[in-house]
Parts: structure tokens; sequence; C-alpha cells
């Protein structure tokens, strides 16, 4: 995920940063990230600087009330190459609060968490933000509802089923597990 | 240097989402088969343009958000679609989207249906109480619909002129509020 360059020069307009890294190309390697991050950490760093993540993605639970694989690694990391909290921040539409309190407690020594900021203004809401208006045109409405599934998640699954089990599905415009 | 790294794809537990799997444990019904594929349409316009065809044409958008039962709520471009096509929703997704939507300016449909789904924890009987909604929405005519569309016209306006002025600028200046107040912490 890019932001939009809007975005970036405000970010830009108050942070010195190097890099923006989105959280979600390491998913399956934080090694990759960690050599990054290794050639960018520095003795000192200016009050202003940060090291900026995003976090846009799906995180991976393993129970409801323990922090995210992705924001662990992420903490973990930066403890290792001694980068502290204090110099981090995370930009994502996710309440992690306090995910990132307790992972500071449990796998740093800093005394404060990664600092976050909850923005909606990733692409696809920003570019949607500045489309046309449409009319309200209640004539031209002919079906029910309409749910789309292209991406099969089991929430969707379990959706589906119950719609097909009562006989809703040919009530709506309705796509499961399939390209609309 | 070492680092432990876990990675989805390695746990024990094997599964992304492990709290996802409850549905799959408990379901109200029997599941379709995973490779289960349903289409009821034909493509004519494309799907992410707010007046594409389909939106302006359906009354209610069943929004199946990305994720479903998630320690935070989640808004993705799903629900911005109805808001931009100016038509009613429910949220197949994490406890507290909709009171989440309100906090950022958006109205719901509370004066037309029950939206206490919103508020209940247990996945399955959150999404019993959400095809409750659609259920009664299928029990009505197009002309029923239609009307009700009409009736709930200041909603959708509303939300519709929120999300394309004034919605990304108010967005600009939170994050910059944001900025200021972690430079200062």
């Amino acid at each position: 995920m890019i932001l939009k360059k809007n975005v970036i020069k405000i970010l830009k307009s108050h942070y010195k940063f190097d890099a923006i890294f989105d959280l979600l190309k390491y998913d399956l390697d934080f090694n990759l990230l960690k050599q990054q991050l290794l050639s960018l950490r520095k003795e000192s760093y200016e009050s202003n600087y940060r090291f900026i993540f995003l976090h846009y993605d799906t995180e991976y639970y393993i129970t409801q009330n323990s922090p995210g694989l992705t924001l662990l690694n992420l903490q973990r990391l930066l403890s290792k190459l001694d980068i502290p909290n204090y110099f981090c921040l995370i930009l994502t539409n996710q309440e992690i609060g306090q995910s990132l309190k307790t992972l500071a407690e449990t796998e740093s020594t800093d005394d404060v968490p990664i600092s976050h900021i909850v923005s909606v203004l990733h692409p696809p809401t920003y570019n949607m933000s500045g489309t046309a208006e449409v009319a309200l045109s209640p004539d031209k409405i002919n079906s029910k509802y309409i749910s789309l599934n292209g991406v099969p998640r089991t929430h969707r699954r379990l959706l589906v089923s119950i719609l097909k089990n009562k006989n809703l599905l040919d009530k709506g415009i309705v796509s499961y597990n399939s390209k609309t | 240097m070492n680092i432990d790294f876990i990675y989805a794809h390695t746990t024990d537990s094997g599964i992304t989402r492990i709290n996802e799997a409850l549905l799959v444990k408990d379901p109200c019904i029997p599941l379709l088969p995973l490779d289960f594929k349903y289409k009821n349409f034909v493509d004519n316009t494309h799907p992410n343009l707010p007046d594409s065809d389909f939106y302006v044409q359906s009354f209610l958008h069943v929004v199946t958000e990305t994720v479903y039962q998630y320690p935070s709520t989640f808004i993705s471009e799903k629900t911005w679609k109805p808001i931009s096509s100016k038509r009613p929703f429910v949220i197949v997704g994490p406890i507290g989207s909709l009171k989440n939507l309100q906090n950022l300016g958006f109205k719901t449909f509370g004066d037309f249906w029950d939206e206490s789904y919103d508020t209940i924890a247990d996945p399955v009987l959150r999404m019993t109480e959400i095809v409750k909604i659609i259920e009664n929405i299928c029990g009505k005519t197009i002309d029923e619909l239609q009307n009700i569309c009409i009736s709930m016209a200041d909603i959708l306006q509303y939300n519709s002129d929120l999300f394309l002025s004034e919605f990304k600028e108010k967005q600009i200046e939170k994050l910059k509020n944001e900025i200021i107040l972690n430079l200062n912490r």
C-alpha cells in the first residue's frame, strides 16, 4: 500500500523519516524488515524522527485477548534492534492501543508503547471519497438486497449458507467465491 | 542476530483467525462446501464505482466486511460503497462497527430496523440477528422498499454529503492534530 501524496506531505511537514514500511509486506518474513531497519538504525535520532509503519491489513490473532502476530513481531524486532518505541509510529485503521501497551510491557524494556494514529485515509477510502455524487433514484431499485462476497471468508460462508437455507439467495444480488 | 518471529502459517493452530473458526465449530446451520461458488447476476458495470448498477438497483446493502469476529472494528471500502451510493446497509462485521461509523459522524438505520446486532458479542447470534433484518426486507415488495428508501432520504443524503465532501478534510485535520499530539507527548 502506498499512501496518497497528500497524506505523505502532511507526514513530511511534521516528521523526518527515511521510509514508510507497509507491514503487510513482511507477513511471511520479518527478516526482510529487519534488514531494512538495520540499514537505517542510528546511534541517536532527532526528536521528530520516526520509523513509520502502515498497518491496514488484517491482523493474525491466536487468541482474542492477545496482541496480533504482526504487531508482536514488530515489537520484538524493534527491541532486538534497540530502536526505541518513541521513534516509531504506526498508521492504522484498527484500535491497537491496548495491544501496543501489552507488547511494550511483555516484549520491550521501553517505558512507552509504540505510538499509533488511527486514520482511515488509506487509498481505497481516499479515492472513493473523491467520486461524484449519485442521485437517490429510488425508482431504480429492483432488487431487495445485495451482498457481494468475492473472497471466501468464514463469516461470508456462514451468511451465504443461512441465506441459501432460507431460500433468500434469489431475492437479492449475491455472489460468493466468485469474481464480481 | 536471531529473533523469534511468529507467523500465522507456521503456528500449531494453523489458522489465521482462530475466532472465526468458532463459526465453523458451532454453526447454526449446515455450512456450504468450502469450494461452493455462486453468482446470480451478470456483470455490466465496474463494481467499484458508487454509481454501479449493482449498488443503485439494490435496496439493502449487506456489507460483509473483511473481518467479522475480530478485536477491533475494521472499516474498508466495502462500507463506503452503500454510503456513496445512497443506500441503507447492515454490516456483517466486528461488534461495534455501526457505533464506530456513528462516531465518525455517519447516521445509521435504527429508526427502520433493529440495529442491536451491533452490540452482540456472540458471532452466531449476531449473524442470526442480521439475517432477521434481511428476511424482513425480503418480505416486502419492491414498491414498499422504494417508499422506505424515500422515507430515509435525509439520512442517505446526509451520509453521502458527509463522505463525499467533508469527511476527507475532517480526517486530514484529525491526522494533523494527532501528529501534533504525538510530537508533544
